[in-house]
């Protein structure tokens, strides 16, 4: 049953309301039978890319509009002035002193033995399993995105030789994780370069590929982090290569475990299929 | 529309307040500057939002991060509405693509596009009717499109 709001639509405007929903696959069944009949016009094929870009070249440009520190100051102060902060911070401080010198004196040798039992089995139950601090579908599909629109001046590395792709991550300082070799896609994929993207939190390599003949890129990821990670999603599986698939207007995403506590991801506006073949291809199991 | 400081004896509130509230000031500006198209009256947006929050913080504790995005755009809405002055559009401004939608439609577009609100949350958020925000959303997109060719 179509609902309501779509009823009231007519269908230019229907397809521009609802192409969200069509790429995500929650439309209704009438309301899918009724995007599919205007998908074939006006051009409608090519306006849903079209739309892919426009909606990343406006993140882009929302990209300059952000509170910056004097803003931030301003609004920490509505709920606490400086001087009271200074004063929780001062008594904080002075309170960790007071305890810091009574713990040594009363617990010193108790504290060893228990930390040595407890450290085992804390690390293992509460300790970090991940390190979920950054929605890597969120910034690496607008990465991609940005990448795209400057697909030189985002390349930390522009190298047309996988060889040397992979040295270059092999020897990137402080990484936090080994970076899996990379070898080619195969298809009609070229290397074009390297980068690493570093967020406050976390580091990511990224590996670019193009094609000259579809005029698409290609990005590999790889990061630290763990499938729980992620939202649920069907699982697919390419020659024993298990993956989780995501959709945004313009890219496809797969995400799979490369090895324990790394996360490969495979960004691109190719099929499903085709892009797990790349990441098997590129990657491996 | 001012806002003043007041202290207080509770730091996980204020804990509370900067890690989880202030992170997502830039959301609030975001939402302020889309309408406003004025940077200046976006920032008086933004401290007249959060100086709500400070009253509301219990409100706001055990909510998941999605639905405090969704509190503090409801807020900032309110706000929104009792401002008097929203003549003074900069010019290009800092997202010239904006200044080619009419209010409305960057309004929707923006909320649902950029700032990743639902279409139903945008409805409770702007106290729209669904076909309202549809309509808005359709006219904002093919608009945006239009504007970037």
């Amino acid at each position: 049953m179509s609902n309501n709001s779509a009823t009231n639509l007519s269908d230019d405007q229907f397809f521009f309301a609802y192409l969200s929903e069509y790429q995500d696959g929650s439309l209704s069944e009438s309301d899918k039978a009724r995007f599919d009949s205007v998908m074939g016009t006006n051009g409608n094929e090519q306006r849903l890319v079209d739309y892919g870009l426009a909606r990343g070249q406006l993140q882009l440009e929302f990209q300059k509009v952000f509170v910056d520190d004097e803003l931030t100051h301003q609004l920490h102060v509505l709920l606490e002035d400086d001087a009271a902060r200074a004063n929780h911070e001062a008594s904080d401080i002075e309170e960790f002193a007071r305890v810091s010198v009574a713990a040594r004196l009363i617990r010193g040798g108790l504290i060893a033995l228990a930390v040595i039992g407890l450290g085992i089995g804390g690390y293992y139950w509460l300790g970090p399993k991940s390190k979920p601090k950054f929605s890597a579908l969120d910034s690496l599909v607008y990465e991609s995105a940005v990448m795209i629109e400057d697909p030189e001046g985002r390349l930390d590395f522009p190298t047309n030789e996988l060889d040397e792709l992979r040295d270059y991550f092999a020897r990137y300082p402080n990484l936090g994780f080994s970076a899996k070799p990379i070898k080619s896609p195969e298809s009609d994929w070229q290397v074009e370069g390297a980068a690493v993207i570093d967020y406050e939190v976390q580091k990511i390599a990224v590996a670019q590929f193009g094609s000259l003949a579809q005029k698409d890129k290609l990005f590999i990821y790889q990061f630290e982090g763990r499938l729980e990670d992620f939202p649920y999603s069907q699982p697919g599986n390419y020659q024993g290569l298990l993956y989780q698939t995501y959709a945004s207007d313009y890219f496809n995403v797969l995400v799979w475990e490369l090895e324990d506590n790394v996360i490969g991801m495979i960004v691109g506006s190719r099929k499903a299929e085709e892009l797990a073949q790349a990441a098997f291809k590129a990657v491996g199991l | 529309m001012g806002a003043s400081a007041r202290s207080t004896e509770d730091p996980g509130a204020v804990a509370f307040f900067v890690s989880n509230l202030c992170s997502e000031a830039d959301l609030v500006y975001r939402f302020g500057y889309t309408v406003l198209l004025n940077e200046e009256q976006a920032k008086k947006l933004v401290i007249a939002t959060f100086a709500r929050v400070t009253k509301l913080i219990n409100e706001f504790l055990n909510l998941e991060s999605q639905d405090i995005r969704f509190k503090l755009l409801s807020l900032a809405w309110e706000n929104l509405l009792e401002f008097t002055d929203k003549s003074n559009p900069e010019k290009p401004g800092l997202v010239a693509s904006l200044q080619k939608l009419s209010e409305d439609c960057r309004l929707v577009l923006v909320t649902v596009d950029i700032l990743g609100m639902s279409p139903r949350e945008t409805e409770r958020i702007l106290k729209m009717k669904p076909v309202e925000v549809r309509r808005y959303l359709a006219d904002g997109r093919q608009q945006l499109l239009l504007s970037m060719k």
